[in-house]
């Protein structure tokens, strides 16, 4: 007993022993462990790249996909300029989203060997709103301004030929009014059945002139709109000329100029950074302001010949339309009174809202975003009241008096000049932009909640930029293919110079062409041959113009006529000369006749319609159908049907082939379309190339059954190379 | 004669064969503006074949009036309708030619009331030519055309409502039928189609087909 308590003893507090330190030990352990993460894991890394085969808009960002995914938990992609600038959120990604390796099988090159499953996300910075308010904005409200002045001018030039002409139609509509009013008043003060009837007609006569007037003054009112937009693009170019040029400390254009050459020397000495380009771009871009601005001022005169000129043209077409005095005054007391346009005002307006550009590009903090926009709107109104103080000047100059007309037409000479000035604007923008897209951008990943809140970002980031790749890798199936069934081709023709004798299956329709032509002949009517709707850029147009040189040859030899109804000019010329020729090969140039190569109709019901009027009237012996075709197949073959003609067609539309079934006589399904010519020339050369289709054909067949195999057996190679390569395929 | 006629054209065709081939295949933006280029000279040539065409209209329908050929009368109705809308679209509401095109004018009257109806009622004569053709291929002179009219009833009765009263299969069958058999033979014979499409090209781009440019082979 004695040794059996101390043993009971020894065992039993070892036992505590050992529960205490594994109940510490677990203590211990779950101090140590980190808390669980909510959601969703932070990713092993994050890869940001120029996305393949792109033409050098996009970056695509990858990151591991974690392995289990909370309901309603996406990741959240932000952009940034740079890393110590603001976040931008430009997309978020869900369990089912951008995988990479969905069953194994990327869905794209070159992501289709990837070793794992990865998630990814195809960013085009230049369309994520927030990032693009950092670009240009300067620039594009230049550019709007420019285009907004010549819109603006071709719609008064517009608006003013409009105006002439309701001029014209009030007077004209007045005098007839005039003649036969006496005749009306007197019926009018005459009581009688006539009475009340001329009276309403009275009123309905003044009325419509008035209203005439009125439209008048509303059109005159219009283009008076149009000239103080007008001016104010002038203003506001030149104001932001200003701007710019005060905000680079470079009043003086020349001494700018000397900057921009040492920038453009230190560039090219150095690789230049971000900041060094950005610098360049601006100096660049107000010495380009400048120059519009001097020819904006060397041409001050013509904008005031222009404003000259439409002022004095309304006046004149005013006076012309002769309102009555009741009618202008009314509209004049209409007129709201507005303060002169203040040029200062709209300068400060156009610095101020500089000096918040500049600043929010310095510090994209809200608080500077909000500056920005509140600067943005007093240029808002500040533009506004320019505009509508302008409008009161121009009303004022129309109401005081006779204007003088200008020496010449400014109106038109200053459309035209605006015009390289704009395309100039434009061709700029869109360089700046292409830049902007390959410059390097920031992203990194957080998180959303399934509440919608967004949680701090992970602290990892990636940058790239977008590149434009030569070779779109995605089409390689393709090229593969193509440059595989371009050499079985070759080899076929090279190989029937020593082995002539190729076989052509038996095709019932091109055996018939000739009993068809026979029957043509011998009846003494016309072949008639329709091309299909599409036009030369179609490869089925080509194959049907080849035929159609086959057939013109057979049909000169046999002395008939052939008739070749066209919808497109081009198939039309083309047809033409392909008819000609033929007639000429098969030595019978005198029988040709251009007026049986015709053009009918271009749309396709016309079309449809003229043909079958044609069936109808010189009710041809053969139709031949061959092309592509749309629903007017079924009206030309029923018709065809009806007058008893032979029917041979031939067509890629399987949509159609069903129709041409049932009421040709003979139809060539697809393929045969293509194989017609060679089939019909009986050349060995042309045959060969059948033969080489054929071996494609027998490539696809092995293919198929082959990679429907081994795919069952869990052999997914095939279906890897046919997806990840598909575009285009 | 024959370097005007043939060799320059066959070589052009080959240049511009191989370059639109190869064009497919780049990505860089300057394809797309090459591309763009192309398609503006397209344009160009395609505007002046339409003076052609019109020559051609015109030329046509004045001889048919001159030889007082069979249905001239039909002709005058060309020339009416030539003048009249031509009239319209310089007429443009009383803006003339070179202003934008004016909305709810005559000649958008024209063309929606005449025009547009003119077509939609050739458009509708298909339901009658539809109707006949199958009357004249529905009939069962042959094993084949007897598996026809069997497919083409259960296809058309599975499409309809009363298809699925009579037997709740028929949707299904016809479904089938569309979706396998006949998707099967489309595929079948798009797989054709495109191979006879690249080997024409092949023919023309190599200069082995000389049919397009009516000479012989």
């Amino acid at each position: 007993m004695t040794r059996r308590v101390p043993l009971l003893w020894r065992a039993s507090t070892l036992a505590c022993a050992l529960a205490l330190a594994c109940a510490s030990a677990s203590r211990a352990a779950e101090e140590a462990a980190p808390p669980a993460e909510p959601g969703l894991p932070r990713p092993a890394f994050l890869v940001a790249e120029p996305t393949p085969n792109d033409n050098g808009t996009r970056v695509t960002v990858r990151w591991p996909r974690p392995d289990a995914w909370p309901e309603g938990w996406r990741y959240v992609v932000y952009i940034s300029l740079d890393p110590s600038w603001r976040w931008f959120e430009c997309g978020a990604v869900g369990p089912r989203e951008g995988l990479l390796t969905s069953r194994g099988i990327a869905p794209f090159y070159p992501y289709h060997f990837s070793p794992g499953d990865e998630q990814y996300f195809i960013v085009s910075p230049l369309e994520v709103d927030d990032i693009a308010a950092y670009w240009l904005p300067a620039e594009r409200q230049v550019c709007g301004w420019v285009e907004g002045s010549r819109a603006t001018l071709q719609e008064s030039q517009s608006k003013l030929a409009g105006l002439r002409d309701l001029a014209g139609k009030r007077l004209a509509f007045r005098a007839v009014a005039a003649r036969y009013r006496p005749g009306w008043e007197a019926q009018a003060n005459r009581a009688g059945p006539g009475q009340q009837a001329a009276a309403e007609f009275l009123k309905s006569t003044a009325k419509r002139e008035k209203d005439m007037g009125v439209a008048i003054l509303e059109e005159r009112d219009s283009v008076l709109d149009d000239l103080a937009r007008y001016l104010l693009a002038n203003a506001v170019v030149s104001a932001e000329a200003e701007a710019m040029l005060v905000s680079q400390d470079a009043e003086d254009p020349a001494a700018m100029r000397r900057d921009l050459e040492k920038a453009a020397a230190a560039l090219r000495i150095a690789q230049p950074t971000a900041e060094d380009r950005d610098n360049y771009d601006r100096l660049a871009y107000a010495l380009d302001l400048a120059l519009l601005r001097r020819q904006l001022g060397d041409t001050s005169a013509l904008g005031e010949d222009i404003t000259g000129q439409a002022l004095w043209q309304l006046d004149a077409l005013t006076r012309e339309a002769d309102l009555p005095p009741d009618l202008l005054e009314a509209r004049a007391r209409t007129e709201k009174a507005a303060p002169a346009p203040d040029d200062a005002a709209l300068a400060a307006a156009l610095k101020a809202w500089h000096a918040a550009l500049s600043s929010f590009e310095r510090d994209s903090s809200e608080g500077a975003e909000k500056q920005w926009a509140t600067a943005a709107e007093g240029l808002e109104r500040a533009t506004q009241q320019w505009q509508e103080g302008m409008r009161g000047v121009l009303v004022s100059r129309l109401a005081g008096g006779r204007l003088v007309a200008p020496p010449q037409d400014c109106l038109g000479a200053e459309i035209s000049r605006l015009g390289p000035i704009v395309e100039g604007c434009q061709k700029r923008l869109k360089q700046m932009q292409y830049d902007n897209s390959r410059r390097p951008y920031w992203f990194r990943l957080g998180l959303q909640t399934p509440s919608g809140e967004r949680l701090a970002p992970f602290d990892l980031t990636a940058s790239a930029a977008s590149h434009a790749a030569v070779f779109d890798m995605s089409t390689l199936v393709n090229l593969v293919f193509a440059v595989g069934f371009t050499a079985a081709v070759l080899f076929m023709v090279a190989y029937v110079r020593h082995h002539p004798d190729v076989f052509v299956r038996r095709i019932a329709g091109l055996e018939a062409v000739d009993e068809a032509i026979g029957r043509a002949t011998e009846m003494g009517k016309p072949v008639l041959f329709v091309h299909g709707l599409t036009g030369v850029g179609d490869i089925s147009l080509l194959a049907s113009v080849n035929i159609l040189g086959r057939l013109g040859r057979q049909v000169a030899e046999y002395d008939s006529d052939l008739l070749v109804a066209n919808n497109d000019p081009l198939v039309f010329s083309l047809s033409q000369e392909v008819v000609q020729e033929a007639y000429l090969e098969a030595g019978r140039p005198d029988a040709y006749r251009p007026d049986n190569v015709f053009m009918v109709a271009s749309d396709q019901f016309p079309y449809a319609a003229a043909v079958a009027g044609i069936m109808s009237r010189r009710r041809p012996a053969a139709n031949f159908f061959m092309g592509f075709f749309y629903a007017e197949a079924l009206i030309l073959a029923e018709r065809g049907a009806m007058t008893g003609a032979i029917q041979i067609a031939g067509t890629d539309s399987f949509t159609q082939l069903p129709f041409f079934i049932t009421t040709c006589d003979y139809t060539l399904m697809g393929e045969e379309l293509y194989a017609a010519s060679a089939y019909l020339s009986r050349n060995a050369r042309l045959l060969a190339t059948l033969k080489a289709q054929d071996m494609g054909k027998a490539v696809l067949l092995a293919s198929l059954p082959v990679g429907t195999a081994l795919c069952n057996l869990g052999l997914n190679w095939v279906q890897v190379i046919y997806t990840a390569y598909d575009k285009g395929f | 004669m024959r370097p005007i006629k043939l060799t320059i054209p066959l070589a052009l065709a080959l240049l511009f064969g191989i370059f639109g081939f190869g064009i497919q295949y780049v990505v860089h933006p300057w394809a797309a503006d090459t591309k763009e280029v192309i398609a503006l000279w397209s344009r160009v040539i395609g505007g002046i074949a339409t003076l052609l065409g019109i020559y051609s209209l015109v030329h046509l329908h004045m001889t048919k009036i001159q030889r007082k050929q069979e249905g001239w009368g039909y002709s005058l109705f060309f020339f009416l309708g030539f003048l009249v809308i031509t009239a319209a679209v310089v007429y443009n509401g009383g803006r003339w030619l070179l202003s934008a095109k004016v909305e709810q004018s005559v000649y958008d009257l024209l063309y929606e009331a005449l025009y547009v109806s003119a077509g939609a009622t050739m458009f509708s004569l298909l339901g009658f030519y539809i109707a006949s053709a199958a009357v004249r291929t529905f009939r069962a002179r042959s094993f084949e055309a007897a598996l026809l009219l069997a497919a083409a009833i259960v296809v058309m009765v599975g499409q309809v409502p009363i298809g699925a009263m009579i037997s709740p299969y028929f949707p299904g069958i016809s479904e089938w039928a569309l979706s396998v058999p006949n998707m099967a033979a489309k595929r079948a014979i798009m797989m054709g189609v495109s191979l006879g499409a690249i080997a024409t090209s092949l023919r023309i781009i190599f200069g082995l087909e000389r049919s397009y440019l009516g000479g012989g082979d």
